[in-house]
């Protein structure tokens, strides 16, 4: 039996075969980058893979998109953004209403914390300490080269508002830093 | 530590997090074509369905108040002097509230927004619901499509949840169908206060059985809910002809609640769904993976392994694949979710190994007539 979700796909139209050809390009050249962005902002491999998911599957449907190679990077980028987003949408409700629940079955790797270096370690969270604006164009910034106008397209601020989260999370970033660095070098002295 | 070398930090700790993900998974289409997407997909039929529904809601006068009691905001247990539920109400509470909480926890993790749920319409609250209503919920159901029965026909029916106006928390409102040969309702979604919600739902039914939708509404505090009959038990008598034996019975009624529950494959996060290849597919289930064995496994550390699943080709159109670990200090696989003849799944698998124990991955296959499980060694010394 065909569950609902799939019926309602084969009553949309599919792309044509040059679309299929142009899909199949885009998938190979942007999975990996949307993937990364998406890891930056959700920290969290499944749901990033998740989020990269729905936004080729969104491209997938939208030929008119798929025609401008331009246009499908900006559409995947605002997806990814927007699927980020969401998915910190619901860990905020959990969190709001329980508090921190902890659960060992969802604990991550017992192997990941030796992986990343201290600083690594310290770059990470001061970033996912920063408030939802701030984090977003960072990591936009920094995980996928662009410009602040390309970054306030992708997540729908004006370029000012842009400029100003970039500058203060920077200056957020930078303390927060240089303080680990000064711990981590007291604690080695 | 300027720019660029805060950049370089935070580039190559992603780098690191995503480690051996490099490669980006097949394209299959059609996994592709029914993933939800952009909450936006769903939205060109939702307001006509509304109408709709809300119409022959009237119509068809199968509603059930459901009662919120106001302990969700100050997080009891129950209210013992809160207002009577209606008869058909169920109301399950957990003996302690961590727990609750915990399974709350999950479901919200676990569920997503309305708008991004295919087979999900989102509307407002009338303000005559909404005075009515303040902060308690209606749940009821549009079943008029299923007007004269049939064994083994495939009905479609709408199930709809208003919810008052409140400042109580969003709970996650799971739908299902039961008592049916087979049937699905939409994925879980998080219901919030001051909307309303029409879930998409379908069924094949079985002779003489009076199938169910239920509607679950999870909260922090516990679970509450209803059901509906989807036929008249009167007008829809058994048929000795078609009636099955009672392991029969209790077999289709295990699938159906498996296929109920099972999400597509392609939402579920870990789990990549392609088409199988030509030397993939064999009579009898192929079971695997280029992780295992591993060698000489080191007791209490954490691996990660895909397994491989390829259903036989003369599966069941939608069986529910569930893998579970045994013989191990800890493990556990994405999933369960529904698979298809023809399509072969990676599972993405997390296990610690305990001292002297080889741990086994059992492959555990729901279909219409049983469930089969098949074991899968994980190691070698």
């Amino acid at each position: 039996m065909d569950s609902i979700a799939g019926r309602l796909a084969v009553d949309r139209p599919g792309p044509d075969p040059g679309g299929d050809r142009a899909f199949d390009a885009l998938y190979r050249t942007q999975w990996w980058p949307m993937l990364r962005l998406a890891q930056g902002l959700v920290d969290d491999v499944s749901s990033a893979e998740d989020v990269v998911q729905d936004a080729f599957a969104g491209l997938y449907r939208n030929p008119g998109v798929l025609a401008d190679s331009q246009a499908s990077a900006r559409y995947l980028r605002a997806s990814v953004v927007n699927g980020a987003r969401s998915a910190l949408r619901r860990r905020r409700t959990v969190r709001t209403w329980l508090g921190q629940v902890r659960d060992s079955e969802h604990a991550p790797p017992a192997d990941e914390p030796s992986l990343r270096s201290a600083g690594q370690e310290a770059a990470r969270r001061a970033l996912a300490a920063l408030p939802s604006r701030q984090r977003e164009v960072l990591t936009l910034r920094f995980l996928a080269d662009l410009t602040d106008s390309e970054i306030a397209d992708a997540t729908g601020m004006s370029a000012g508002h842009v400029r100003s989260a970039a500058s203060r999370g920077l200056a957020t970033l930078r303390g927060t830093l240089a303080g680990h660095l000064r711990d981590t070098e007291g604690g080695l002295s | 530590m300027n720019d660029v070398e805060i950049k370089s930090l935070i580039n190559s700790a992603v780098d690191v997090e995503l480690g051996g993900h490099r490669t980006a998974p097949p394209i299959d289409r059609a996994a592709l074509a029914g993933r939800s997407g952009p909450a936006h997909a769903v939205r060109l039929w939702s307001v006509p369905l509304l109408a709709a529904s809300v119409a022959v809601l009237l119509a068809v006068g199968a509603m059930l108040a459901i009662t919120l009691n106001r302990d969700q905001r100050s997080n009891r247990v129950s209210n013992p002097a809160g207002p009577t539920p209606s008869a058909s109400l169920s109301r399950s509470t957990y003996p302690d509230l961590e727990a609750a909480q915990r399974a709350y926890a999950e479901a919200v993790a676990g569920a997503r927004e309305a708008t991004e749920v295919p087979g999900v319409s989102v509307g407002g609250v009338s303000a005559r619901d909404a005075a009515r209503l303040k902060d308690t919920g209606l749940i009821s159901g549009d079943i008029s499509s299923i007007t004269d029965p049939e064994p083994g026909k495939t009905y479609s029916f709408t199930l709809s949840y208003i919810a008052g106006p409140s400042d109580d928390p969003p709970m996650v409102l799971t739908t299902e169908v039961q008592d049916v040969a087979s049937g699905s309702c939409a994925q879980p979604f998080l219901a919030r206060p001051g909307h309303s919600y029409v879930i998409r739902c379908q069924a094949m039914l079985m002779a003489g059985v009076t199938g169910k939708g239920t509607v679950t509404l999870r909260t922090p505090t516990g679970t509450m809910g209803g059901s509906m009959n989807l036929t008249d038990p009167a007008k829809y008598p058994a048929s000795p002809s078609t009636s099955s034996s009672p392991g029969q019975a209790e077999a289709a009624r295990e699938y159906a609640l498996a296929v109920a529950t099972a999400p597509e494959a392609s939402t579920v996060a870990g789990v990549v769904d392609r088409p199988a290849g030509p030397d993939e597919q064999h009579p009898g289930d192929t079971v695997g993976s280029p992780d295992i064995p591993v060698r000489a496994p080191e007791p209490g550390r954490s691996y990660r392994l895909t397994l491989i699943y390829v259903p036989p080709q003369d599966a069941p159109a939608v069986s529910v694949l569930a893998v579970r670990f045994e013989d191990v200090a800890a493990g556990r696989c994405a999933g369960p979710f529904r698979v298809r003849p023809a399509h072969a799944y990676s599972i993405r698998c997390q296990v610690t190994f305990r001292a002297g124990a080889e741990g086994i991955a059992y492959y555990k296959v729901t279909g219409p007539h049983g469930a089969e499980t098949t074991g899968l060694s994980l190691s070698s010394p």
